[in-house]
């Protein structure tokens, strides 16, 4: 990536290193895991109806873009999907936290967001995640909202891993087919 | 043009190459917020880079506000952002019962980092966290309590650098310094109290132990069974406080009135 493509520094000296350290990313996503998980029971225990109606709103924003297949939507409710929830735990502190990770996550630090959402089973199974937890958070289930949570921030771990792999595999085919042009014009 | 290695191979300017290096120190916790760096001289010594080179790497992290240059020293910048502790401390003061929303965050993390201490740490790392625990002891022993509060924040520190996760020691650790400085509520408080000190001294043993023991699981319950111990024993003391508060208030108002 040239330097006139680098994004500009962002107001948190944290998001700009790890936006710089993409060896980061695990660690990341282990922390969200953690995260993700008493969020989750803690959400699922106390949300208010107003807690509610904010995740309910975001959810059925999700669900919306989703169908009308408009990926800037469906990745800007996901955030505020997410955003609901941490609110919904009461813990001022997770919350106040989290607001400026959850900052990272719509920064596209670490990966090509959009691409994920472009590869449909992806997708797809990102929406069935999404609908498991605020299902559970709706029955107040809060052993099925962790467990909802832990596997939804394991499987874009999952992905993530998988999408650098086809990244690299990708740049080695690119690499493979300029030969193949210098051949032909050789 | 398809192997032009010009993007790949080409090192780049050596300058960027040391920003890197310092920021993956500051990253992993080797740097800390609010540290001073050494003097120029020294520190391209020990890189082993021209000083020209280092001193326009100092100048791109300061310009990303990592680094930050006053009385006449070179300072790694508050990595959480400059408003991060000046936010949560307005939070603790709107919020009545953030501290525990404090400890209640802590018990899961610290639960977790306790965990994978146990399965990560390296022999230097249960070194620290061997000698983080003797300081405590030793402190104790010698009735201390404002020093083994502090000796009790590091040895907290040293379990969130074994998790090795570059996030558990940014923020956790970040949230432990504010710890110290007392943001987040008086520790002394906690330390002063009569019978406090030995509890807390026991579970820190047990975290210790169970890390040393390489046992996640085990781990993970002390470090829980302390941070809930903790949030117990703190509301507890302001239950009391206020009792005695409004007692002292009370007779204020039918003896010692004027």
């Amino acid at each position: 990536m040239s330097d006139a493509s680098s994004p500009p520094p962002p107001a948190t000296p944290l998001v700009w290193l790890l936006r710089s350290h993409p060896e980061a990313a695990e660690d990341y996503l282990e922390f969200r895991w953690v995260v993700a998980r008493i969020a989750a029971r803690l959400a699922a225990e106390r949300a208010t109806p107003e807690d509610m109606q904010r995740i309910t709103a975001a959810f059925q924003r999700l669900e919306q873009a989703h169908d009308d297949q408009r990926l800037d939507e469906e990745m800007a409710a996901d955030i505020a999907f997410h955003r609901a929830i941490y609110r919904a735990t009461h813990n001022a502190v997770m919350h106040h936290i989290m607001e400026r990770l959850l900052g990272l996550l719509g920064d596209d630090v670490f990966y090509d967001r959009a691409a994920f959402y472009r590869h449909g089973e992806t997708r797809a199974d990102l929406m069935d995640q999404h609908r498991a937890l605020y299902q559970a958070l709706a029955r107040k289930d809060a052993a099925g909202a962790v467990t909802a949570a832990e596997s939804h921030i394991r499987y874009t771990g999952k992905a993530l891993r998988q999408w650098r792999t086809a990244q690299a595999r990708r740049s080695v085919a690119r690499r493979r087919a300029g030969r193949i042009g210098a051949d032909e014009e050789a | 043009m398809g192997y032009t290695a010009k993007n790949h191979i080409r090192p780049k300017k050596l300058s960027e190459a040391v920003a890197r290096h310092l920021e993956s120190l500051i990253l992993e916790g080797t740097l800390r917020s609010g540290e001073r760096l050494p003097p120029e001289r020294e520190l391209a010594l020990r890189l082993d880079v021209s000083r020209p080179s280092l001193r326009e790497a100092l100048a791109t992290l300061e310009q990303r506000g990592i680094l930050e240059t006053r009385r006449g020293g070179t300072f790694v910048g508050p990595i959480l952002g400059a408003t991060f502790a000046s936010d949560l401390q307005d939070l603790m003061r709107s919020s009545p019962d953030s501290p525990g929303d404090y400890l209640e965050f802590r018990s899961g993390m610290d639960g977790m980092a306790a965990a994978f201490a146990a399965e990560r740490a390296s022999d230097i790392d249960l070194d620290t966290i061997g000698q983080r625990f003797r300081a405590i002891e030793e402190r104790h022993q010698r009735e201390q309590p404002d020093d083994e509060a502090d000796a009790d924040a590091l040895f907290h520190l040293a379990i969130y650098e074994a998790s090795h996760n570059v996030l558990m020691i940014q923020i956790m650790g970040g949230l432990a310094d504010l710890l110290r400085q007392d943001v987040l509520y008086n520790r002394f408080k906690l330390y002063n109290r009569q019978g406090v000190r030995e509890l807390l001294l026991e579970q820190h043993r047990a975290i210790h132990d169970a890390i040393q023991a390489r046992d996640p699981q085990a781990a993970r319950a002390a470090a829980e069974a302390h941070v809930a111990f903790t949030r117990a024993a703190l509301s507890e003391i302001d239950r009391t406080d206020t009792r005695l508060e409004l007692a002292l208030r009370r007779f204020a108002e039918t003896d010692g009135g004027p």
